[in-house]
Formats: structure tokens, C-alpha cells, sequence
């Protein structure tokens, strides 16, 4: 390395993000170096109060902050008797931005798949059925994770393991996205959204 | 309606390295001639590259993307009508990697894919060993020619594939897991590959059941000559040859199904009821899978077989027979995909010739399809071609 160590160090440290290369971080060190102290000085302290501050939500594994239940969780307008099950908190924060669902969620953190090494253990699987126990009065489970093949058997060992615990267990439909013209769709969502038609 | 080439021109392209060259088509059957290594293989080679061909979508794919090569600086511009309608494909590659159809730029060979040139190629040595090889040659080339004929099957595909390595991987570390949840997850990847597996053998069964009609004729057609030549093999004009669907997971048939399904009090749909099936014999092969740590069976091992008098090809046949069951599967290829693309793809036969008596290249010459336009390579022509001097035009390389 051609740098001071500080900077070669802090270049490793941005190189550890997803998609960032060598090129990446190097540019995001130089531009870092370039701020005034203070702004440094601010962005070190939002990093260290992310890490000490934001933990899982104990029920449904969102993100939340002060040791206790998430805002969702919190809220009294929402609908207790729904929870909607997604593979990660990015997944959530789009489902909120629809503004159109009104229950609970729970994250799983992952989906099922061996080849990662990730089994239903390293989910937050159990936690979801504890939950189930605990609160009774669920009624729907909505299963919202990707239709990849991962997403699939994931689905498919939540249906079975959630059964005996709730009566109406649904998954999200695939469809055509809106705003986009047929003639663009590709062909396989578009068979998808055929085959899932539906009565007018 | 029948897809026409109407000429060429390669530059930088393998052989034709450094200057441009050009080539005229005009006529339905284009013999080009020349001696070994003189670059007609690189002419239909170019002429593949410049066409989306059966035999495999990814394929396809990659070829275009093999552009990038700074090497592989090239360009093609070819000329092909389709009925009434006028395309002109222009390839090039490097740098400045590009695909263009009528003007209109394509970012790949999978987007352009209803506009593109459709070709079959054969390939003497290469389409003998789908007979003679191992499976997984029979294998990828019908999950090749099924996946381009329909997307559905190249979706269940990738699908089983990817879902036949999750549980490859949780089979290696099953000894990391309880017995339970061992059991548990093992269940889920059987009924994930259950749901793919299906589709796929209903496909392949049903392919090469509706294929075996032109297969035969296709067969029998070219064979006849060996009968009357006879100085190689012995023919009798009594062989039925078949292709013969072969999978890993046998099910009853559709009929017994059906007759299941009547039966049975929960009214099963045919649907589950065959996924039971392929699940209870899939299942019963798990403790082999364990031990093995690898899915011993299921539609990754298919296969199928070249049958003569219910024969397998691949170990009881002359090579001569085996040749005729190679060409014939190219020439059932070409017939499937026009019956599918309702218009003729065109028809490559590199170095066809080298391995045909006189005889024997007549009969292939006239049995050729009638629609298709068909390209031959081959050193020499032993004589003219048997069929009128307004349908064929010779180059010589
Ligand atoms: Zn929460």
C-alpha cells in the first residue's frame, strides 16, 4: 500500500460493503478525507450511535431503538389479527411505503437456503411461532417473500410449519407491475400474471 | 413461409482476419466448397453466429457476449428476408460490441430473439455423439432445443436446477443437523423439485412422443439407400427406430392416472396425483441420497434413447446407423421448430458429405426439406448435385 496506514485502513473498512470495489472505496476514503473535522467528527458519531443504539424489535425483528418494541409494534391503529411475513427489513420499509397495509410484520432475516448455509434455524422462524402462541388472536399469516427458489421453499416450509397456529395463510399474487406497458413485460411475468388472473 | 439468406459479408472474422469479404446467397441449396481448413466451416460458423440456433438458448447468449473480447474485434452484417418482410442484422464486436436488426439496437441475443435469424446445425462429429455419448449429451441438447421452444420449460429448468444444488448442499452438511429438522428441510427441496420435475418430464415425454413420426421417416428415408448400396452395412427395410424417452423417475402413465384419480375418494387432481408418485419414489431413494451426499435421481438424470427394433443405438448399432440416427434427429429438430415458429429455420449440414457414399448424399439431397433454405459444406462433390440447376448454387472457397 502506497497510503498511511489510517487511510489504507479506512479504505478496507469501505471495501467491506456489498458492490463497493477497490476503485469505490478508495474514492469514498479521499472524498471522507476532504470534509472539515466537524463533519468527520459527525459522521463517526452517527456510525457509533447506529451500532449502540439500533437493535431488533423483540416481537417482529424490525429495526427499533431503546431497547424496546418497534413503532409498528407500538402503534395502536394497527391491525393485530394480520401479520406479514418478509425476508428482511428492506422488504418492510417498501411494504410500508404502500401505505396500503395496516398489520404487523415479522422479519425473517434470510430465506432457507443450504447453499449459504442458512437453515430454518438461522431464521427468525421460532420466534415467529412463539409469537403466534403468545398472541392468539392472529388470524392471517401473509407470506410476502420473493418468488425465487428461495423465496419458494421458504414459503413453502412457513405454510406447513404455521398451520396448526393460524386459519388463513395467503401469499402475494405476481402480477404485471403498474405503469408498465404489456408489450414490455417479459414474457414469463407476463404467462405469471395470466395464470394468476383473476374474475371481474 | 421460409426464412433467406441473402448474403454475408464478414469482416475480421476468424479466418477472414484483416479484409472484408462478402457472400451472395440466391439460391434455396448452397454447396461451398473447398478443401479442409480453407475457412467454410468459419463461413457457417459465421452464419450460426449471426443467428439465434436450436440448439441452445444460453449458448446463444454467451455468444454474443463472447463480443466483448478485444480479440474477437469483428463485424457481420447479414441480409435475410422472411416472407415479405426484409431484415439486416448487424453484429459487431469488441469494443464497440453491438447488435442491430433493421437499424435497431439490441442489448442482447435473448431480447432480439423473435427478430433473429433461426438456424439448425449439424455438425457430423459433435450431433454423432448426442447418440453415442454419455447422457448428459442427450440431455443438454434436448433441454436446449426445449428451452427455446418454450419459456416455460426454461423456467422450470433453471428452477429445478438451482433447487436440485440447494438440497446437494443441504445433503453435505447433513451431519451438522438434527435428525428432525434433517427430515424436515429435506422435505421441502423434494416437494420444490417435485414441482418443477413434473412439468419437465411431462414435456420431454411428450416432445420426443411427437417427434418420433418425423424421426422415423427422416430414418428410414435416409437408410433406404443403404439397403439397395449395401456394401457397408446390411440393412433390413424392416427397422423401427424410435426415440425413446428414458426417466430417471418412472410414473404410470397418464391413462392409469386417470384411472387413479377416479378411484380415488379425495378426487386427486392428475397434477398431484402424479407429484405423490414422483415424491413417494423420490423419497424412497433418500437414504441413498444421504449416504451419498448427492441426489442420486430425479430429472437431472433423464434420458433418452436412440431405439432400432427397441435396440439401443448407442451400444447395438453400425456406426452407419448411428449417423442416420444423428442426421435424422437434426433434420426432426428443424421440422419441430418450423412447426413451431410456423416458418422455416435454416438448415447448417457442416461436412455432411465427408461421411455419405454417393448414394447416400443423394438420398439425404432429396429428402432434404423442401421448404427450408439449407447450407452444405464439404471438400468436394463428387458429383453433381441431384436435384434442378435453378434450386442450388455452388461456392468455391
Ligand atoms: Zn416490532
Amino acid at each position: 500500500m502506497d497510503y498511511v496506514l489510517p487511510l489504507t485502513e479506512l479504505i478496507e473498512q469501505f471495501r467491506r460493503f456489498p458492490g463497493v470495489g477497490a476503485k469505490s472505496a478508495q474514492r469514498m476514503a479521499f472524498q471522507l478525507l476532504s470534509w472539515d473535522k466537524s463533519d468527520i467528527h459527525k459522521f463517526s458519531d452517527i456510525v457509533l450511535r447506529a451500532g449502540k443504539d439500533i437493535h431488533y424489535c423483540p416481537d417482529c425483528f424490525n429495526f427499533s431503538t431503546g431497547g424496546s418494541l418497534c413503532a409498528i409494534c407500538t402503534n395502536e391503529k394497527r391491525d393485530k389479527k394480520t401479520i406479514c411475513v418478509v425476508s428482511s427489513a428492506r422488504d418492510l420499509a417498501a411494504l410500508e411505503r404502500t401505505l396500503e397495509y395496516k398489520g404487523l410484520f415479522h422479519v425473517l432475516h434470510g430465506l432457507i437456503s443450504p447453499m449459504d448455509g442458512i437453515g430454518p434455524d438461522n431464521l427468525k422462524i421460532s420466534q415467529l411461532v412463539q409469537r403466534l402462541a403468545k398472541y392468539s388472536d392472529v388470524q392471517e399469516i401473509i407470506l410476502a417473500l420473493s418468488p425465487s427458489t428461495e423465496g419458494e421453499a421458504t414459503t413453502l416450509y412457513l405454510t406447513r410449519l404455521l398451520k396448526p397456529f393460524v386459519s388463513k395463510i395467503t401469499r402475494l399474487a405476481f402480477g404485471l407491475s403498474v405503469g408498465s406497458d404489456i408489450e414490455q413485460t417479459d414474457e414469463l411475468t407476463l404467462a405469471r400474471a395470466l395464470e394468476g388472473r383473476k374474475d371481474c | 413461409m421460409s426464412l433467406f439468406l441473402q448474403s454475408i459479408s464478414l469482416s475480421r472474422f476468424r479466418n477472414y482476419s484483416g479484409f472484408n469479404q462478402s457472400f451472395n446467397f440466391h439460391k434455396q441449396f448452397v454447396f461451398i466448397i473447398g478443401p479442409n481448413a480453407i475457412g467454410k466451416s468459419n463461413l457457417l460458423e459465421a452464419i450460426q453466429y449471426a443467428s439465434i440456433h436450436a440448439e441452445n438458448l444460453v449458448e446463444n447468449e454467451k455468444q454474443l457476449l463472447s463480443i466483448n473480447s478485444p480479440d474477437d474485434r469483428f463485424q457481420i452484417e447479414a441480409n435475410y428476408s422472411l416472407g415479405e418482410r426484409n431484415l439486416k442484422l448487424e453484429i459487431s464486436g469488441g469494443a464497440s460490441k453491438s447488435l442491430k436488426i433493421n437499424g435497431v439496437k439490441y442489448r442482447s441475443a435473448k431480447e432480439a430473439k423473435g427478430e433473429m435469424l433461426k438456424s439448425v446445425i449439424f455438425k457430423a462429429r459433435e450431433s454423432l455423439e448426442i447418440v453415442r455419448g454419455s447422457p448428459n449429451k442427450r440431455r443438454d441438447w434436448l433441454n436446449g432445443f426445449l428451452s427455446i421452444l418454450d419459456i416455460h420449460y426454461a423456467d422450470c429448468l433453471k428452477r429445478f436446477e438451482r433447487a436440485l444444488d440447494q438440497r446437494n448442499y443441504l445433503l453435505k452438511s447433513s451431519g451438522y443437523k438434527s435428525q428432525q429438522s434433517l427430515i424436515d428441510e429435506l422435505n421441502i427441496w423434494d416437494m420444490e423439485l417435485a414441482k418443477y420435475a413434473i412439468p419437465l418430464q411431462q414435456n420431454r415425454k411428450r416432445f420426443l412422443e411427437t417427434s418420433n413420426p418425423s424421426f422415423q421417416n427422416a430414418y428410414r428415408k435416409i437408410s433406404s439407400v443403404e439397403l439397395t448400396q449395401g456394401n457397408e452395412e446390411v440393412t433390413s427395410g424392416g427397422e423401427n427406430p424410435c426415440l425413446k424417452y428414458l426417466p430417471s423417475i418412472e410414473l404410470n402413465s397418464e391413462q392409469d392416472n386417470e384411472e387413479t384419480c377416479r378411484q380415488n375418494v379425495q378426487t386427486l387432481s392428475l397434477e398431484d396425483n402424479m407429484r405423490n408418485q414422483w415424491l413417494e419414489k423420490f423419497q424412497n431413494n433418500r437414504e441413498i441420497d444421504l449416504a451419498r451426499y448427492q441426489t442420486t435421481q430425479g430429472s437431472h438424470r433423464d434420458d433418452f434413447a436412440f431405439q432400432i427394433n427397441e435396440m439401443d443405438a448407442r451400444y447395438y448399432a453400425s456406426q452407419g446407423q448411428q449417423r442416420t440416427c444423428a442426421l435424422s434427429l437434426k433434420l426432426t429438430q428443424l421440422e419441430k421448430w418450423a412447426e413451431h415458429l410456423e416458418y422455416s429455420p435454416i438448415l447448417l449440414l457442416d461436412d455432411v458429405c465427408a461421411e455419405l457414399d454417393l448414394n447416400r448424399q443423394k438420398a439425404l439431397f432429396e429428402f432434404l426439406p423442401k421448404k427450408s433454405q439449407v447450407f452444405i459444406t464439404t471438400t468436394h462433390l463428387s458429383s453433381l448435385p441431384p436435384m434442378p440447376a435453378d434450386k442450388y448454387q455452388i461456392i468455391n472457397l
